[in-house]
């Protein structure tokens, strides 16, 4: 069963460039100095400022420390590969089999 | 409880339902049994936040009069539910299991609702679940964790976390649960239940509290997979107030369970979902086990090659907390010490994704989900373990005030995110228990809008095997 038509190609075509098992998704996760972490929580507190969100200083520190997991998914789909020459729609962004790349909602 | 008012506990909607119809079994009474074990049980489990006695013992005579009067309704008629705490039912609270909506009243019933409702469900109340439903573990320190009934010291996996401890336990048949990165599935998983994420845009959410609007999806949670294709059967369906909402046709879920296992194709990954770097041994061992069973029972086995598919958890991270503060930004601004601390400062992670990433991610999910298409193209439905890891106790996930998020709670998605970033319709079914006695799940994963092909094989699943009919040690 194809989730698309079969004589219709894909918006878009991943091709992930994996990266070497002993390189590290985002090395600043296990070796990153406190530095980099000051840097991420000042950016955090200067984003919560702007959309009027009230962060303290030491939960900024914590909300930078909790960040890894996501920093690690920025930097892996940095990483992917795919052909980028049609646009996303990003407010219908599942791809189904009617023939359509908006879930059938129309 | 006398054995048989514990087997009508325990019993399936789809075993329950010829005998409702023909007057063996009373709606009142399955309501009296459910509501005596709530109160019997539910100070270990915390699984319900509101239950509402009254109204579920008139709506339960009412169903009986209508059925002894030749109104039935269907398999739902006359069987006691409960309500994931972030589906509203008009005039009750909706407080998705946080103190910022202590005081939200629901003005209106939601989609799902109204149409439980109209099948003659008889909800008995709301569950409790993860503050917002972010979260894996099931953990809650403002309404108080729910206990996986199998172990009370077990997490119960989440967000979900009610609904999964009051099927499992036998105090209700049936609840609804919502799944953003496995949130129906993790606790299905984890508390022996069948739990089935239906395809996205399948079943509205129109009333239901958003966390992440392009990746939410509401289905249900039942002992057996035969009741969630009866539940399925009545909330599914288009509402044009959900923008995501899907127009396909809606089939009957439980017309092809019986039809057994032969002439599939079931596709086992090559990467990633067996990886026993991951992938808990016992985990492994049950899962591999029952895949033997189902190629011995008529289906094809077919290995898949992924190398790219643990990409999709990335995916889903990005989107998943970007959207999930764009949800609460109001909210978090105004009430920013009402959140719990670890759900606060899992909302606030997303300040840290530039809109270019997030973009990215939407993008990257389009491409995953034509590569998932194309390498699932020959196959039925995809069989995987549904969480790499056995249960954790509820203090290894918990993270006290002041500290960095608890990583225990990471490892519990990495395989049902993958289906929350498709779109794709996925299961999760009981295929044994670890060595503590604790439930494992077998993820059944299946083409867009093929939730018959997905339920018939979980049901034939188990079909064959005698898991679903032990009982936890309450």
């Amino acid at each position: 069963m194809r989730m698309y038509p079969a004589n219709t190609q894909p918006l878009v075509y991943i091709r992930i460039r994996n990266r070497s098992p002993s390189t590290p998704a985002n090395p600043h996760t296990t070796t990153m100095p406190n530095t980099e972490k000051n840097h991420r929580a000042e950016h955090i507190s200067n984003a919560a400022h702007r959309v009027g969100i009230p962060i303290s200083e030491d939960h900024a520190q914590l909300v930078a420390k909790s960040s890894d997991a996501l920093y690690d998914a920025i930097d892996t789909v940095r990483t992917l590969e795919y052909q980028d020459h049609e646009p996303c729609n990003v407010f219908h962004p599942v791809v189904f089999a009617d023939g359509s790349d908006k879930g059938d909602d129309q | 409880m006398s054995d048989r008012r514990e087997d009508l506990a325990f019993a399936s909607i789809h075993e329950l339902a010829p005998k409702i119809k023909d007057g063996s079994v009373s709606p009142v009474e399955l309501t009296q049994i459910a509501l005596e074990r709530v109160a019997k049980l539910d100070s270990k489990l915390n699984s319900f936040l509101d239950v509402w006695q009254d109204e579920a013992l008139a709506f339960a005579a009412k169903a009986e009069r209508e059925i002894a009067s030749g109104d039935y309704k269907g398999p739902m008629h006359g069987i006691p539910i409960g309500l994931k705490d972030l589906v509203d039912v008009e005039g009750k609270p909706t407080t998705a299991g946080s103190k910022v909506l202590q005081a939200n009243i629901a003005t209106s019933n939601a989609t799902v609702t109204k149409r439980l409702n109209r099948a003659g469900a008889i909800t008995i109340g709301k569950t409790n679940l993860v503050e917002f439903a972010l979260g894996s573990a099931g953990v809650n320190p403002y309404t108080g964790d729910a206990r996986n009934p199998w172990d009370t010291d077990k997490i119960t996996g989440g967000s979900s976390s009610g609904s999964g401890a009051a099927v499992a336990g036998g105090l209700v048949h049936g609840a609804l649960g919502s799944d953003t990165g496995g949130s129906i599935r993790m606790p299905a998983s984890l508390c022996g239940l069948a739990g089935l994420k239906p395809t996205y845009g399948r079943v509205p959410r129109t009333g239901v509290m958003d966390l992440s609007w392009s990746k939410d999806h509401v289905g249900p949670m039942t002992r057996r997979t035969a009741d969630c294709a009866h539940m399925l059967n009545v909330i599914a369906g288009h509402d044009p107030r959900d923008i995501a909402s899907s127009t396909q046709n809606v089939p009957d879920f439980a017309a092809d369970l019986d039809k057994g296992l032969d002439g599939l194709r079931i596709g086992i990954p090559e990467h990633y979902f067996f990886d026993p770097d991951i992938v808990d041994p016992e985990v492994l061992s049950s899962v591999n086990t029952a895949i033997e069973l189902l190629a011995n029972n008529g289906a094809e086995i077919v290995r898949i090659p992924m190398e790219w598919v643990s990409q999709g958890r990335a995916i889903n991270v990005i989107i998943s907390v970007a959207e999930g503060l764009a949800v609460h930004e109001k909210l978090i601004a105004e009430h920013a010490d009402d959140y719990t601390p670890a759900v606060r400062t899992r909302m606030l992670t997303a300040l840290s994704i530039p809109a270019v990433d997030y973009i990215r991610a939407q993008r990257a999910r389009q491409a995953f989900s034509v590569q998932m298409a194309e390498a699932t193209e020959g196959v039925d439905v995809l069989a995987t373990p549904s969480i790499p890891v056995l249960a954790h106790t509820i203090e290894e996930c918990t993270v006290p005030p002041g500290e960095a998020l608890a990583e225990k709670s990471h490892e519990i998605p990495l395989f049902t995110s993958i289906f929350d970033v498709t779109g794709e319709p996925s299961l999760s079914v009981l295929c044994g228990f670890d060595p503590t006695n604790m439930p494992i799940g077998l993820m059944i994963s299946g083409h867009a809008f093929d939730e018959a092909t997905v339920l018939r094989v979980g049901h034939a699943y188990e079909e064959l095997t005698s898991w679903h009919t032990k009982r936890p040690p309450l």
